[in-house]
């Protein structure tokens, strides 16, 4: 809403210090988005009175004008032939910026001191065509004499408007005299209302209203004007408009605006003659009707919308838009004056079904009080017929069925304290409360409050706590702490989980990153989710890639964003490739968000993922190498994040699936796979070279997927540690040649249950493939650590546990001991 | 004889004095301590004494040998130790060998600070689903259907066979004032952090996808003067111990009062500037007293409970603080902008 000052000012006392007023607006609710001044262009320039006219002695076309400026006076020689004793004009001083015409084209130039046939001119008296406001630069501009001698012409013509950001609860702000009666709370003096002589209402032979929806109008108030002469309005009225940031059109339009600014309350004028039988019916539409509407589109209306119809069709679109066949023209002679109360829902429905929001929708679907109407409706007509437009035909039609009873607020005076903290004085409270036009009324305990008309919003007793709090300012309430005791602790909660999460991959090396919940349909069909019948690949792909329908939005921004993300493949693999045009190593991503799958007609399941991804290279030893990544380090990476989160034990297995290069792909679990008690946390793997490719990678890529709520029910919390031991530990070295299809992990299994229990750490220390193909094309070197806790072992147990590890590698692994078998 | 010696160990040791490398080291050496240097060429004087005097100045003479041969042995110490050290020093203006960098997030980082200040304040974190039912989003959040306030919120609708105009991607986090109150009876403290999303076109202030912050206290005797105390609390703790806290009116259909809270500018100091735009203040969040209506609606009798209820945005904190001029940094995955907070 644009608030011209200048017109404010004629209903409350504006302070002279604006931009604290608005600064003390926002506070008490009312957002002043800008300030906005004009008439800067005007300095130098004031009000000044002719005082002496004479004739230039030297000249007999020009004259000698003494111009009265309040503090002393000026003679200038003018050649203008309109001016008269006493008028008061614009008075430019030497130095004032002025469009000069003699010029062609016109250019604006500072005025210099001019010696015109012997005679001095140290400013001049102006044309509205030097002063930029108009064409004409023959006369000079003559002023309205309230304009006082002395005053910059800056505050005669220009102004400053305030731009205020209405909030959807205060309709009543979207009218000048809403926010008078705000700035008349907070800063006191004078409030001064349009003074309408309101006539009762009766019947009249030429116009007939009928409301036949009344759930959608509440009251609608017509009155005929009659000898209507369409034309402009005056100039004081378009330039308060336009000030507004309303298009002047005609009188008659003109004035039905102004009054909707004042009052908040839209009007509309229809032309009489237009309205079939003098007939009015305030009725929904008609299936199949239509209506063409003052922009000139044809509109196909729905039986929802509300229309004012004549006996045969509609005439407009309640509260939205008029029809273009009653719409005012230059040959109107008689009106109707439309003042009405619509439903705000219905209005609101309407207003954005046919994408027509309006000055007039606007208002009405934020709730008008139904009085308001008839004021507006004879303010209209008083302005119609001071302004020589028309004449209204009283008495006005009142509409009115069922008047709507707003009952008072009953407000506690203990309800103050109770929500605000502190106790504020009932006097204060009713003082604040009458300032905003409220009626109230202390009875026992109890602030009852009839809230002024146009406030609507103050319904409950909450809302009059606000008011009064917004007023006296919340700096008066003190500042505290809750007291009372606190609710229990959920130690084991997902965000708490999710936390750790992230430290451990971050402690991995990897970098946060966090991606659109939405994705496009192409953006998918890169990401293969095609199970591919392997039973570890497939579990992979239920948890992690399922291959279901996406869920889509209605309206997406656009074709890229347009479904919810199912994965987080996609994302990950493009930021990849994005972070390699910067960075040839060290691309170490992770991402733990929600995918979205869909569950009918409930909500969707929103299962939380965690994605880690490695670019083709790593930091290598020395300063500028670097080596390829390989499958090695993302399950490194992976390990270590489990072991941060308090995942232990988790085995890694062979698994199939598209996403992933044959061969390079595991599954983690937190147990054998041939168990069915072990659970799948996720899978990882050197992404496909069709899939990378798709995404615009050259090199190898590294992914790995984890259920994050999976992995927060595998995590054990740590419940026992053990003292480590004071006694010595062996190492002894155990090399084997197996097959190899017998797995690292098995042969670690297979030894490490030979040398139980003094056996403590088996590490593998190297791995050699391709000894010799005849027998065996894997040699294993592992570490077993020997050590007790209550004792140093002696050479002989070790040995034996040592040779039990021997004949198990021989036996269960039908493998080779080297050193010894060969 | 005596005297000379003693004489001679002054001069030999002043001489060593600058004695700075190995040659000149050596120098010395041979002119003092060795066969044919000056100390020995005295001791060859020693014979032709008196008997009686040779016994106090040989031992004169045995000291000052002494002194000198540890004299020298420092100083060769001294200077084989700086000449190692110059040969072998690492240069420690060398990069240095470092582990794998990985880092969080800056809206992460934000949300845990916000998260950790609301902790020590005895507020538990929670989460709710970022896909709504209407109900949650707005009704019973005192925003009816076809009220106006919901041009405040430009809304994603999911395409929902049987659902249609139901089901939404949340536009706030407030969803989860319902779902916790629904689930909980006071005294409650909580706050939810996530994501929300807006039907918006996306430029450098405005994204369609970012984080908020939730946060709700209810219980008996819950009042504005704690909401005030606590989101003071708050900003000062994010923002510095020195500033200064305003709050002002506002309207937000789920609470009454509504404020929005500000915090004086830290760059410009209440002045004026760009990031203040020229008014000395920063809003930094919304607040206010849960209203009526949304207690009565989980079925709480608001003439018993009352309670407040903020929200903020943890990119406009990350803005604000680190001076960032494009919102949409946060989510382009960019690790010359990640980088900068790891």
């Amino acid at each position: 809403m644009r608030v011209p000052l200048s017109w404010l000012v004629d209903y409350v006392d504006i302070p002279s210090d604006v931009a604290a007023m608005a600064h003390r607006l926002t506070l008490a609710g009312l957002p002043i988005a800008a300030i906005e001044s004009t008439g800067g262009q005007f300095e130098r320039i004031e009000v000044g009175r002719i005082a002496a006219l004479e004739k230039h002695p030297n000249a007999d076309r020009l004259l000698l004008a003494t111009v009265d400026l309040g503090e002393g006076a000026m003679t200038v020689v003018t050649g203008a032939p309109n001016l008269q004793i006493g008028d008061h004009v614009p008075f430019a001083h030497v130095g004032a910026e002025l469009w000069d015409y003699h010029a062609n084209p016109p250019i604006r130039r500072a005025l210099r001191e001019g010696r015109i046939r012997g005679v001095t001119s140290r400013g001049m008296v102006c044309s509205a065509a030097e002063l930029g406001l108009g064409d004409d630069h023959e006369g000079i501009l003559i002023l309205d004499a309230r304009h006082p001698v002395g005053v910059p012409l800056a505050r005669v013509f220009g102004d400053t408007v305030l731009e205020l950001e209405v909030t959807p609860n205060r309709a009543d702000c979207l009218s000048l005299l809403g926010i008078a009666q705000e700035v008349f709370s907070l800063y006191g003096g004078d409030l001064r209302q349009p003074r309408i002589d309101v006539v009762p209402p009766g019947e009249s032979d030429a116009l007939s209203i009928e409301i036949a929806s009344l759930d959608l109008c509440s009251r609608y108030c017509g009155l005929i004007v009659d000898r209507v002469r369409v034309g402009p309005s005056p100039v004081w009225m378009q330039d308060r408009l336009a000030a507004a940031g309303i298009r002047p059109i005609s009188n008659l339009v003109d004035v039905t605006n102004y009054v909707m600014l004042e009052f908040g309350q839209p009007l509309h004028a229809f032309d009489l003659d237009r309205v079939g039988g003098g007939r009015v019916i305030v009725r929904n539409a008609r299936p199949g009707e239509t209506l063409e509407t003052l922009d000139g589109v044809v509109r196909r209306l729905q039986t929802e919308m509300l229309v004012i119809a004549d006996s045969e069709r509609p005439i407009g679109l309640a509260g939205v838009m008029g029809g273009r066949d009653s719409e005012i023209t230059a040959g109107t002679t008689r009106v109707l004056l439309e003042s009405a109360n619509f439903q705000p829902t219905s209005i609101r429905r309407t207003a954005r079904h046919l994408k027509l929001p309006s000055e007039a929708s606007r208002r009405f679907e934020r709730g008008i009080a139904p009085e308001i109407a008839w004021l507006a409706l004879h303010r209209a007509a008083e302005l119609i017929r001071d302004l020589g437009a028309g004449e209204p035909r009283y008495p006005a039609i009142d509409c009115y069925p069922r008047p709507v009873d707003r009952p008072p607020v009953r407000v506690p005076i203990a309800e103050f304290e109770r929500l605000l903290g502190i106790p504020i004085a009932t006097q204060e409270v009713t003082e604040v409360l009458q300032r905003l036009a409220c009626v109230t009324v202390v009875e026992q305990g109890v602030i009852v409050v009839m809230p002024p008309q146009r406030r609507l919003d103050i319904a409950i007793a909450a809302d009059v706590v606000e008011e009064v709090a917004r007023i006296v300012g919340f700096d008066r309430l003190p500042e505290r702490l809750p007291a009372g005791s606190l609710p229990p602790v959920d130690q084991a909660n997902a965000p708490a989980f999710e936390d750790s999460l992230r430290d451990a991959l971050v402690a991995e090396g990897a970098a946060e990153i966090v991606s659109y919940s939405m994705v496009g349909e192409a953006a998918r069909d890169r990401v293969p989710v095609e199970p591919l019948g392997e039973p570890l690949g497939d579990q992979f792909a239920e948890r992690l890639l399922p291959a279901q329908q996406p869920l889509a939005l209605v309206n997406p921004l656009s074709s890229e964003m347009a479904l919810l993300r199912t994965d987080l493949v996609g994302q990950m693999l493009i930021a990849i490739r994005d972070n390699g045009r910067w960075f040839d190593r060290d691309v170490a991503l992770f991402e733990i968000g929600r995918i979205y799958l869909a569950c009918g007609e409930d909500l969707p399941e929103e299962r939380r993922v965690a994605a880690l991804g490695l670019g083709g290279h790593q930091s290598g030893e020395s300063l500028d190498a670097r080596r390829a990544t390989d499958f090695l380090d993302i399950k490194g990476c992976v390990e270590g994040t489990l072991d941060r989160i308090g995942v232990r034990g988790a085995v890694f297995a062979p698994m199939r699936h598209s996403l992933f290069r044959p061969g390079f792909a595991a599954a983690v679990l937190t147990g054998d796979p041939r168990d069915a008690r072990a659970v799948l946390l996720g899978g990882m793997g050197e992404v496909d070279v069709a899939v990378r490719r798709a995404h615009g990678i050259d090199g190898p890529v590294f992914l790995a997927l984890l259920d994050v709520a999976r992995c927060q029910s595998g995590a054990a919390p740590l419940v026992r540690v053990e003292a480590p031991s004071r006694f010595p530990v062996v190492r002894q070295d155990l090399s084997v040649n197996v097959r190899r299809a017998v797995s690292v992990e098995d042969a670690r299994r297979v030894i490490a249950r030979a040398v139980r229990p003094i056996g403590r750490e088996i590490a593998l220390v190297d791995v050699y493939p391709g000894i010799d193909a005849g027998t065996a094309d894997l040699s294993l070197t592992f570490r077993i650590t020997y050590g007790a806790d209550d004792r140093t072992l002696t050479d002989a147990e070790v040995g034996r546990a040592h040779r039990a590890a021997e004949d198990a590698v021989r036996a269960r692994l039908n493998g080779r001991v080297r050193g010894r078998d060969d | 004889m005596i005297d000379r010696v003693c004489d001679l160990e002054r001069e030999a040791l002043e001489a060593l004095g600058e004695a700075g490398d190995e040659r000149s080291l050596e120098e010395w050496r041979l002119r003092y301590l060795a066969r044919s240097g000056r100390l020995s060429m005295l001791l060859r004087g020693l014979g032709d004494l008196p008997d009686a005097d040779r016994p106090a100045a040989g031992k004169e003479a045995n000291r000052v040998k002494l002194a000198l041969e540890s004299a020298h042995a420092a100083v060769s110490r001294r200077i084989e130790t700086a000449r190692l050290e110059v040969a072998t020093s690492i240069d420690v203006t060398l990069p240095g060998r470092r582990g794998p960098r990985g880092g969080l997030h800056p809206v992460t980082r934000i949300v845990r600070e916000i998260v950790a200040v609301f902790g020590q304040l005895g507020f538990r974190v929670s989460e709710g689903p970022e896909v709504e039912f209407d109900s949650y989003n707005f009704e019973r959040l005192n925003i009816p259907p076809d009220h106006p306030a919901r041009d405040m919120h430009d809304t994603y609708w999911l395409d929902i066979p049987g659902r249609s105009g139901q089901i939404l991607l949340r536009t706030h986090t407030s969803p989860n004032q319902i779902r916790i109150m629904e689930r909980q009876r006071p005294p409650i403290r909580v706050v939810v952090p996530g994501k929300v999303y807006r039907y918006e076109a996306v430029d450098a202030t405005h994204e369609t996808m970012f984080f908020q912050v939730e946060g709700l206290a209810v219980d008996r005797g819950i009042t504005m003067a704690d909401l005030k105390g606590t989101l003071a609390t708050f900003a000062r703790a994010m923002f510095g111990s020195e500033r200064r806290v305003m709050f002002y009116s506002a309207y937000f259909p789920f609470v009454e009062p509504g404020v929005e809270v500000a915090i004086d500018c830290f760059s410009c100091g209440g002045s004026g500037c760009r990031t203040c735009k020229g008014t000395g203040w920063i809003e930094i969040m919304g607040a206010g007293m849960v209203h009526p209506h949304v207690l009565r609606g989980v079925g709480y009798d608001p003439d018993e409970y009352t309670g407040f209820a903020f929200g903020l945005g943890p990119e406009r904190v990350a803005m604000l603080r680190y001076g960032i001029p494009d919102i949409r940094l946060f989510y382009s995955n960019d690790l010359r902008f990640l980088r900068q907070f790891h």
